[in-house]
């Protein structure tokens, strides 16, 4: 069997196997909720609008309902899923997982898991197939890696499918580059990726032909969201605005402002904390376009200056640039390690095993029973851990910014040549020889 | 060029240090919140200000409705948790205001004020003074009013710890009731004001001690006011949990940059990829 193919199944059958027993309820929500009324004709958008405006109303707070805030490209991606679902079972349809006690039907949300999570888990595919054929160790890595295995089978969030597109966009940008700017338009499912929109524009610069193909790919991608744009522009907008209002939240630096409670107080140090990023960003752009670095030392490196940075960056975040940072020689792999990490201090890990304890009564006060414990034990204590999980990334990862502009052989510092030089008298009696 | 090789290494080390100093920074935000009412994601609201925090829940929670807390201590004031009103435990016309109403918060621009749904109309209005936290009960129409102040655990109701008095623990029912609690190892006194006298007011118990305060009301209108007793004198702390913020950015900043200075090669993997 080729080694690919090895890894590849490797990968899809873990996947397969831990995909219909997790599950973060509020993100799964999210996409069935907007799955649904995408396929009954609804206006996703303006739900979300109205949900905001009633919330905003009701408390007279700059509040923003948690809703489906993705182009709508997301949708095509997944409502055919969630269609194939309803075909399966469409009686016993009585699912509800925005409900304060969500409504699980068994045996059949186990099925919804696996066909919901069905698009992750194959993007997850084509990444370890494309990575595989690169660097067979690379593949496995992803293929194994606990963080990928977490976002995509264990949460369901669908960063990795960024990740996927991303990573495809970049191996496209050399040689084809209308596909190049097609994939990268697919990649703002989610988005982020837009803080690489001026780096593929101005390495597109070298040739208005290449930039014309890159943009006409970038367009076609987009078609979806230039539809809503035209026909509903007030809900769609409204959504997308949300993206980038946000308060502070995430696994990030600005963690501590959290403990100071208060909407309207964490909406002001957003404001700032947006001035950092954008001011951060800028000066990273410009420092990979003036020291030219390659395509993908860039797009590490702006990447992650977001998850440093942004004002909000979650533990899902980092499953968009893993493909990518892994062709990279200079990535730190220990920085995924971080959000695995945090997960456990914030949604909890628990909480994904919803789908388990839910089948039973007795499974579901055991459930009660040990996020009471967790709360005791480690509530807290909770947001000082979150704090020092979020510090640790920022320091590491700001390190590995740092290595993405130093050359490869680093002179030594004085003290360590002294060392050095010491350490070769005594072994060799010949200091020069050994420093030649 | 190895004076360009410096230079970008001053500017490396100027980078780094501005990222600490950054860091640092914003671990210090929460010391510069402004006082005043405030709301979270799923509204629920506080209120701060050098003397009290108040702490709203929203309507999935039938406690803290509100819980108010006093700040207290020198040179860095702790909470001091007082007392909290339940609208699990409220009842008007015998039907709970937890249960058989629906309710939502609004902040107004004198305090906040809640809006209970059903009949009859009620509506609690929580605002600040100088004197103390004002609870307010409006209601359309003459109700009965049941009202319970929950605190795990008052040391005594009225200078009374009630030790061998079988139950009911009757007080007897005037327009000021005066409680004493522990809290931090000290004494506090804290005083409950109506503003008109109440028909009854109970005190519970269990096993550890008295924890609530039942106060029955017929009328359609009623404020308490809760205020921490002044008697008690300010302990002095030396610490607060929330200062570990600093505390932690300041020791990751300083092993940061005590690492990147004798950081001496970068970590790079051999060049393995075919692309």
């Amino acid at each position: 069997m080729r080694f690919w193919l090895k890894y590849v199944l490797i990968g899809l059958g873990i996947r397969l196997v831990l995909a219909p027993f997790f599950m973060h309820a509020w993100d799964i929500g999210t996409v069935w909720e907007a799955s649904r009324q995408f396929l009954n004709g609804e206006d996703v958008y303006r739900y979300v609008a109205e949900r905001t405006y009633m919330l905003r109303q009701s408390t007279g707070l700059p509040l923003y309902y948690h809703g489906f805030a993705y182009l709508p490209q997301t949708l095509l991606i997944f409502a055919p899923f969630y269609r194939l679902y309803t075909l399966m079972f469409p009686v016993e349809n009585s699912l509800d997982l925005r409900a304060l006690e969500p409504a699980l039907p068994y045996p059949q949300m186990y099925v919804f898991l696996l066909l919901i999570k069905m698009p992750i888990i194959l993007g997850d595919v084509v990444v370890i197939y494309l990575l595989s054929k690169r660097e067979p160790k690379i593949g496995l890595f992803y293929a194994l890696n606990p963080y990928v295995l977490f976002i995509t089978a264990v949460w369901g969030n669908f960063d990795p499918l960024v990740g996927l597109f991303l990573l495809a966009s970049y191996l496209c940008f050399s040689e084809r580059r209308i596909l190049s700017g097609f994939l990268y338009g697919l990649s703002l499912i989610k988005i982020y990726p837009i803080v690489l929109f001026p780096l593929f524009m101005a390495r597109s610069l070298s040739s208005w032909r290449g930039l014309t193909k890159f943009i006409l790919g970038l367009s076609i991608a987009s078609l979806p969201a230039i539809y809503y744009l035209i026909v509903a522009p007030y809900g769609f907008l409204e959504a997308m605005l949300f993206q980038g209002a946000r308060q502070v939240y995430g696994m990030n630096m600005y963690q501590a402002v959290l403990s100071a409670q208060g909407i309207l107080f964490q909406t002001t140090i957003t404001r700032v904390a947006t001035l950092i990023f954008a001011t951060a960003l800028l000066f990273l752009t410009y420092m990979v376009l003036k020291e030219r670095s390659p395509m993908l030392n860039s797009v590490v490196v702006l990447m992650l200056a977001y998850m440093i940075f942004a004002p909000v960056t979650n533990e899902q975040h980092l499953a968009a640039l893993m493909p990518l940072a892994l062709l990279s020689q200079r990535f730190d792999r220990k920085l995924c390690i971080f959000p695995l990490l945090f997960a456990a201090f914030n949604a909890t890990y628990i909480y994904f095993a919803t789908p388990i304890f839910w089948t039973d009564v007795a499974l579901r006060n055991l459930y009660v029973v040990l996020r009471g414990a967790w709360a005791e034990a480690v509530g807290p204590y909770s947001s000082y851990i979150r704090y020092f999980i979020s510090l640790s990334f920022a320091f590491l990862a700001f390190r590995n910014v740092h290595s993405h502009f130093q050359p490869q052989m680093p002179a030594l510092d004085k003290r360590f040549q002294i060392i050095r030089t010491a350490l070769s008298t005594v072994t060799s009696g010949s200091p020069s020889h050994r420093a030649s | 060029m190895p004076g360009k090789s410096l230079v970008r290494r001053e500017m490396r080390t100027l980078v780094d240090v501005l990222f600490v100093v950054l860091v640092v920074s914003l671990s210090f935000t929460p010391f510069i919140c402004p006082g005043g009412w405030d709301g979270y994601t799923s509204g629920t609201f506080v209120y701060q200000d050098e003397t009290c925090y108040i702490r709203y829940s929203d309507e999935t929670l039938g406690i803290d409705k509100p819980h108010i807390f006093s700040r207290e201590g020198w040179p860095i004031k702790s909470l001091v948790d007082m007392v909290e009103l339940s609208d699990c435990q409220s009842f008007v016309n015998g039907l709970n205001l937890y249960e058989d109403f629906e309710s939502h918060g609004q902040l107004m621009d004198d305090g906040l004020i809640i809006f209970y749904t059903g009949s009859p109309q009620v509506t609690k209005s929580i605002t600040v003074t100088d004197e103390g936290v004002i609870v307010r009960y409006e209601s359309d129409q003459r109700v009965e009013l049941r009202l319970t102040l929950w605190r795990w655990y008052f040391s005594s109701v009225e200078g009374n710890d009630y030790r061998g008095v079988l139950p009911p623990l009757k007080v007897e029912p005037k327009k000021t009731l005066n409680f004493q609690f522990m809290d931090g190892g000290r004494t506090h006194g804290g005083v409950i004001q109506l503003s008109d006298r109440p028909l009854s007011v109970e005190v519970c118990r269990d096993l550890n001690g008295l924890n609530k305060i039942i106060i029955d009301y017929v009328g359609s209108h009623l404020s308490i006011k809760i205020a921490l007793d002044d008697a008690s004198r300010s302990p002095l702390r030396i610490a607060d949990r929330d200062l570990l913020y600093p505390l932690m950015s300041l020791v990751f900043g300083l092993v940061y940059l005590w690492a990147r200075k004798y950081e001496v090669l970068v970590k790079i993997r051999p060049n393995r990829t075919r692309h």
